[in-house]
């Protein structure tokens, strides 16, 4: 359940920052236009979800095991993200 | 000769790729099974597939049971979670002896002569089966260029933050190939550069044999055995034997008792030298699964009076070094971690194979219109070292359940046999490479069909053979066989969808041509040549 828990935190991180950038945004959101204070909120927002998924493998696993653990979730929950927006991006269009 | 740094990179990115990719792919494929090498042995070897672990069992019985009485030197391999039997081997007159113990029981198992993913792949993925280090050095130097390439392409990928979360499947193949080749070399990026750096710490032993040398004075290519006595206490355990009987043997029971005792935890292996000599000595290694740094622990008792003789634990500087070998290793108890692992030493193979296809692709229109012999060579090795791999390792898989118990027609061992399967299907797809490479991707897509053929028989294969079907095996707690099974069924269902995809695309392109032709000989009043 931490396990999950840490990788789904490190999914909302990775999914915050697709959402400030050009193309994630024209998939999800037909590229409505981000104001500079929405950039910043959700980039700190995805370092303290990132940080807290950290924290969490490490206080659960101990410093070895967390962060390896960490460090090789980290990896699939980002291709993870990659191949959801892509997925939720083509339906999107399906559905338009 | 480049206008700028990235110019060159990106050449030294190509090259080094299309150089080096073939071994790479190899090692990154055999590395990411070896995650799982014990499983593989699990289905490779049915009959060590026990539900329960037991550890509380008497070594004095089963050594007494099992043990002649001439032996002087023996091992004995501690059941775990991922391997139940309990395993003894000894010298005996005969040689190499092998006992496979249910440890619930203590009733003798049989066993299939099988290398098994310990025996074949996971060696396979650091010296390539090459004789005399000639394939650890290969592999380092590979490994070497894989961080160049690692560091290169984060450099020449111009739009990095851009194109961080784009992957585009439904544009053509060379886009959505570099889309994967990015998300996956980027993404996976922390994990690459930490195993394969890991991997050459790893052998260091070899690599940086003669900085060894200079340190212990030695004058040979190889570490002194100075080196193994500080680093892991090798060879401290033997004592010169006196050559007279003892007249009984203390209890290895109570031995277990001290070491577990000492270190909290059962040990994984037990090793007796000397056992029929006064001055023979039991050797206890401590178990690696608790704890991320492989272990080199020790401790040793005197085989006649039960007594401590020596503790070794490495110096500080060996511990750190242990750690890194632990990370690469993962002898330790963490599935999520191993699963991980497994996963991202996909994202590995991918990351090659989309470096390969890239290449291609992109050079397809250009390799068409010459007549290169070097082009047909590396293209053919390229199918050869992806799919054909892929089909000779399934083939190794199948050939394990197909082959009769006295398959001995290769060096009179069923192993060889099993390991001459692999390499047979592997040097057949070679020439299948060869002979389809001029046809678009119709090598790829053949060989992906073949892939899908070879994953679905060895499963069918496993139930027939063994009645271990994937019901059987799920409601019966063989999780790991069952794993392989799903595994294997998944890996043939993607080889199958790749395989339509590209028989789509062929068709799509073969059609193509037709109509260029068609158009042509219109356009000219030529009648067009029938294909």
């Amino acid at each position: 359940m931490t396990y999950f828990l840490s990788f789904l935190l490190a999914c909302m991180g990775f999914f915050l920052v697709a959402l400030t950038q050009k193309r994630p945004r024209e998939l999800l959101v037909k590229g409505v236009p981000i104001t500079n204070l929405q950039v910043i909120v959700y980039r700190m927002s995805s370092s303290l979800s990132l940080g807290a998924s950290f924290f969490l493998s490490v206080a659960y696993d101990g410093w070895s095991f967390g962060i390896i653990f960490w460090g090789t979730m980290i990896s699939l929950s980002g291709i993870f993200v990659s191949f959801s927006i892509t997925t939720a991006g083509a339906y999107r269009k399906k559905k338009a | 000769m480049f206008s700028s740094i990235r110019d060159s990179l990106t050449w030294l990115h190509t090259w080094g790729g299309v150089f080096l990719g073939s071994v790479l792919f190899a090692v990154f494929w055999m590395g990411t099974l070896s995650v799982f090498d014990r499983e593989i042995d699990r289905w490779m070897n049915p009959e060590s597939r026990l539900t329960t672990l037991n550890e509380d069992f008497s070594l004095d019985i089963i050594l007494e049971k099992y043990l002649p009485p001439e032996v002087s030197r023996w091992e004995i391999v501690y059941p775990s979670e991922r391997d139940k039997v309990l395993r003894l081997f000894y010298m005996g007159s005969g040689g190499y002896e092998r006992v496979d113990i249910n440890p619930v029981n203590l009733e003798r198992l049989s066993y299939t002569e099988t290398a098994g993913g310990t025996g074949f792949i996971y060696p396979f993925h650091y010296h390539l089966m090459f004789p005399r280090n000639i394939g650890n050095w290969i592999v380092a130097f590979a490994s070497i260029v894989m961080l160049v390439l690692l560091v290169s392409g984060v450099i020449i990928h111009k739009k990095i933050l851009i194109d961080f979360f784009t992957f585009r499947p439904r544009k053509r193949l060379t886009r959505s190939s570099l889309d994967l080749h990015n998300i996956t070399g980027v993404m996976g990026l922390p994990f690459h550069f930490a195993i394969t750096i890991s991997g050459i710490i790893l052998f260091m032993n070899y690599y940086a044999a003669p900085v060894i040398n200079r340190t212990y004075d030695g004058d040979s290519f190889s570490p002194p055995a100075a080196y193994y006595r500080e680093t892991a206490g090798s060879g401290e355990w033997i004592r010169a034997p006196l050559g007279r009987k003892p007249q009984s043997s203390a209890s290895v029971d109570n031995m277990v008792g001290k070491a577990k005792e000492h270190w909290g935890g059962l040990p994984f292996r037990i090793q007796a030298f000397d056992f029929n000599d006064v001055n023979g000595s039991i050797v206890f290694r401590r178990n690696r699964e608790d704890a991320v740094p492989l272990n080199f622990d020790w401790i040793s008792f005197d085989a006649v009076t039960g007594d401590l003789l020596k503790d070794f634990s490495p110096k500080p500087i060996a511990q750190s070094w242990r750690w890194i070998t632990g990370f690469h290793f993962i002898q330790f108890e963490h599935w999520t971690v191993r699963w991980l692992f497994f996963l991202l030493g996909l994202t590995g193979c991918v990351l090659i194979a989309t470096g390969f296809v890239i290449w291609f692709e992109t050079r397809k229109k250009r390799h068409s219109q010459t007549d290169l012999t070097s082009v047909l060579v590396v293209e053919s090795l390229t199918i050869t070292s992806v799919t054909g791999l892929i089909a000779a390792t399934f083939a190794f898989f199948l050939s394990n359940r197909l082959l009769p118990d006295d398959a001995y027609w290769i060096n009179g061992s069923r192993i060889s046999t099993e390991i001459g399967a692999f390499y047979l299907v592997w040097v057949l797809t070679l020439f299948h490479a060869f002979a389809r490479h001029k046809t678009s991707t119709v090598g790829w897509a053949e060989q992906c069909l073949l892939i899908a053929l070879l994953g679905a028989s060895a499963v069918c294969a496993n139930a027939f053979s063994t009645g271990d079907h994937i019901l059987r095996t799920l409601a019966g707690g063989h999780y790991n066989v069952a794993g392989m099974d799903i595994l294997l069924i998944l890996s043939s269902a993607i080889a199958a969808g790749i395989f339509i995809k590209l028989k789509k695309e062929n068709a799509k392109v073969a059609l193509a041509a037709q109509e260029h032709s068609t158009f042509e000989s219109r356009s000219f009043g030529i009648r067009a040549e029938p294909k």
